[in-house]
């Protein structure tokens, strides 16, 4: 699925933990249930050990669910089915995302063609940066997870549509979805800021504060010998 | 399996996933404030709606990249926000080997030679840095408590997942943060969590560890337990360990989802605070010890979730599986997924066929191939000592793979000073340098493919030590235990010679 087109216009600030500052408006996509709890960011992207053989950037997400260790794909694994091998959207369970701070589990999903992950919770670190990267999470409650997911298997190949400007999800024949992100993180995504472009909005609060603090709590700055 | 043996268990319920990000979720009804509430709000610099703030940063963290990052940002002409409060330390892709000293290259990614290229324009700043050969250098969640750059009352930040550690000092500390957006602006914008208490109650039998109890309440709640909550660690047990021991229960407050994990600050901790070499200055030390005996949660607060766990008979765990939840005692069997609740049998059966044990078996007698004893759990000197007191006298069995890497280089020092590297070279183990190692293998150092490994540290994710490597996480006298009798025991009889 072609990212949003105007994604394509906003200019990320590129740096090692991912693109800041990516525009999420709405994605019209397959959605692919990945029906299990606690998928953790080592599974999402290892790091520190060598890709699989032939596993390209497009291909890593979720590599050691995705392939054998020769390289070959492992049949069961929902992105190796026909019918969701362009999916956009992930539905979930619990704790997707669960472990570690590493930008690549949000952005090797992103590279993967992801724009989405609807799940009933999401690891912190995990919610942190998609908020960063512009990846979209969405937390719904199981109940809705666990129909969107049936509907998913039944309809192979039909799109649905997550759209965060009126914050819904639209499914064919399926009354529509709503959901909510906190304001900061919709104003984020829609405007494509970058964190630091948020914070800089704020300086001069930043600054009142300082000075007040440092008066307060003289020890916090006492770190020379 | 009797995994839910709670005394008492309050929870919201209709909301244990926590997917309305809204207000009123986190409106309380008791008056008081937690630990939490109390430094979120000292902190406060902007409310941004729903339950989102941005809040001021005492300690911005940095490892192995922190020269990197803080190059680019002034060759961009960039100026750095309060630099005093910035501090770095290379862990994750320092070699262990006591080769690495003179041969520089070993560690991974430039970074013993990024550190010496800065060293002198980051001091100008302010800015701390121990560099590889530092005699300070180590595990940032070691070097952070032990030269008291972390302190009660902090917000602390960093990249790293395991920042929650520094919560055991009784601060707000997370991971998952970009250094340049906290480098520019000396702020972090977060989503306010949920106060989660749990209560340690009973008395811990010998040898029972706190890596054990943490083990324990994620096998009990769940490895999502902590999801949108801060958790607060208290109780009994809980006062009664050392700062050290309390880290470690902070340290896998990430492996229960949480935001962060924190012990209320007390003599104990101001204790400790009090021989650190960054400790407040005379001048401030009654102001800022009274400012740190308000901390403690009111005792009318209201606690969105507050769990009591009776840990009388717990004797010392053992993870099965792929995560940490999938964890049980050392006389359990392994179990079936059949006995999981309905919605984890899948997970069950795919971590029993990647960790390759029978359902049925027991857990004690599982021949190991490597053991790990290092990690920011536990490679404290605390630790070493109980390690070496499982070891002396004793020898690693053939065939395994044995390292213990000190969490820092004061730890390093101290362990010599007593005579533990001998002990534990004495017995066939490799006594290294200070840095992660095979906790995450991102140094190089990896656990062999396919291979079994007992480990301290935190995390027993599919091939988090190696391709295909299996972790058991366990304490650390269980980890010592492991390599001498050469496949998993329980400590307590081998060291009463029950078993040899
Ligand atoms: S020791 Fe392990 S868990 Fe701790 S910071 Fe290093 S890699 Fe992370």
């Amino acid at each position: 699925m072609p990212a949003d087109a105007a994604a394509d216009q906003a200019q990320p600030r590129r740096s090692v933990y991912g693109n800041d500052g990516v525009q999420f408006i709405s994605e019209q996509g397959i959605a692919a249930p990945l029906m299990m709890d606690n998928v953790d960011t080592d599974v999402i992207a290892p790091i520190g050990k060598p890709p699989y053989p032939g596993v390209t950037p497009e291909t890593r997400a979720f590599e050691p669910i995705r392939f054998f260790s020769d390289g070959t794909e492992k049949p069961d694994f929902i992105l190796n089915q026909e019918g969701f091998r362009r999916a956009s959207i992930i539905i979930a369970g619990k704790n997707f995302g669960t472990g570690s701070s590493r930008p690549v589990a949000v952005s090797r999903p992103l590279d993967g063609g992801i724009r989405v992950v609807i799940a009933e919770s999401f690891g912190p670190l995990f919610y942190d940066n998609s908020i960063r990267q512009g990846l979209l999470a969405v937390p719904l409650p199981e109940v809705q997870i666990e129909s969107l997911a049936a509907w998913a298997f039944a309809n192979t190949g039909q799109e649905i549509k997550v759209d965060l400007e009126s914050q819904t999800i639209e499914v064919p024949g399926m009354e529509t979805i709503p959901f909510q992100v906190e304001p900061r993180v919709r104003e984020k995504l829609l405007n494509g800021y970058t964190v630091n472009e948020e914070l800089s909005r704020l300086a001069s609060e930043i600054d009142a504060f300082e000075s007040e603090y440092q008066t307060t709590r003289p020890w916090v700055y006492e770190t020379s010998d | 399996m009797k995994r839910r043996q709670f005394l008492k268990s309050t929870a919201v319920t209709g909301v244990g996933c926590g997917f309305l990000p809204l207000q009123s979720m986190w409106a309380q009804s008791g008056s008081g404030k937690t630990l939490y509430d109390k430094i979120w709000e000292a902190h406060e610099v902007a409310y941004l709606g729903g339950t989102t703030s941005v809040l001021h940063v005492d300690r911005m963290m940095i490892p192995d990249y922190g020269p990197r990052v803080i190059k680019a940002l002034l060759e961009e002409g960039q100026t750095i926000k309060n630099p005093e409060l910035v501090w770095c330390v290379p862990d994750h892709q320092v070699s262990t080997s006591p080769e690495r000293y003179a041969n520089p290259s070993l560690n991974l990614g430039n970074v013993a030679e990024e550190f010496t290229e800065m060293k002198d324009v980051l001091t100008e700043m302010g800015i701390r840095s121990f560099g590889v050969d530092d005699p300070e250098q180590g595990i940032q969640h070691v070097v952070g408590p032990e030269t008291g750059l972390t302190q009660p009352g902090m917000l602390m930040v960093a990249g790293d997942s395991h920042t929650c550690t520094h919560g055991a000092l009784g601060c707000v500390s997370w991971g998952g943060e970009t250094p340049d957006n906290v480098l520019l602006t000396g702020t972090v914008m977060r989503e306010r969590a949920r106060n989660l208490r749990v209560n340690m109650v009973g008395s811990l039998g010998e040898l029972v560890q706190p890596k054990d109890l943490i083990l324990y309440t994620i096998g009990a709640l769940g490895a999502d337990s902590g999801n949108r909550c801060a958790v607060e660690y208290a109780g009994p047990i809980v006062r009664s360990l050392s700062v050290e021991g309390r880290m470690s229960l902070c340290n896998l407050a990430i492996e229960m989802g949480a935001a962060t994990g924190m012990v209320a600050p007390d003599d104990t901790t101001i204790e400790y605070v009090a021989n650190t070499r960054f400790r407040p200055s005379d001048e401030h030390w009654d102001q800022a010890v009274a400012y740190w005996q308000t901390l403690p949660s009111d005792d009318s607060a209201s606690w969105y979730r507050d769990e009591t766990l009776d840990m009388s008979s717990l004797e010392p765990q053992v993870t099965w599986g792929t995560s940490p939840e999938q964890v049980i005692g050392i006389s359990d069997r392994i179990p079936a997924p059949d006995d999981a609740p309905f919605e984890k049998r899948e997970a069950w059966a795919r971590a029993l066929e990647y960790t390759k044990l029978v359902p049925g078996n027991t857990i004690a007698d599982t021949p190991v191939d490597e053991v790990f004893i290092g990690s920011c759990v536990e490679s404290r000197i605390s630790d070493l000592r109980v390690a070496a007191e499982v070891v002396r006298g004793r020898k690693v069995a053939p065939n395994v793979l044995a390292w213990v890497v000190p969490g820092s280089m004061p730890v390093k020092r101290q362990a010599e000073a007593e005579g533990l590297d001998k002990i534990f070279n004495d017995a066939g183990f490799d006594w290294r340098e200070p840095g992660c190692s095979k906790c995450y293998g991102s140094n190089g150092d990896l656990v062999a493919q396919g291979k079994r490994c007992v480990s301290n540290s935190n995390r027993n994710y599919v091939g988090r030590q190696g391709i295909d490597a299996i972790t058991h996480l366990v304490s650390t006298p269980m980890a010592a235990a492991a390599a001498i009798a050469g496949r998993i025991v329980d400590v307590r009889k081998l060291m009463s010679g029950e078993i040899a």
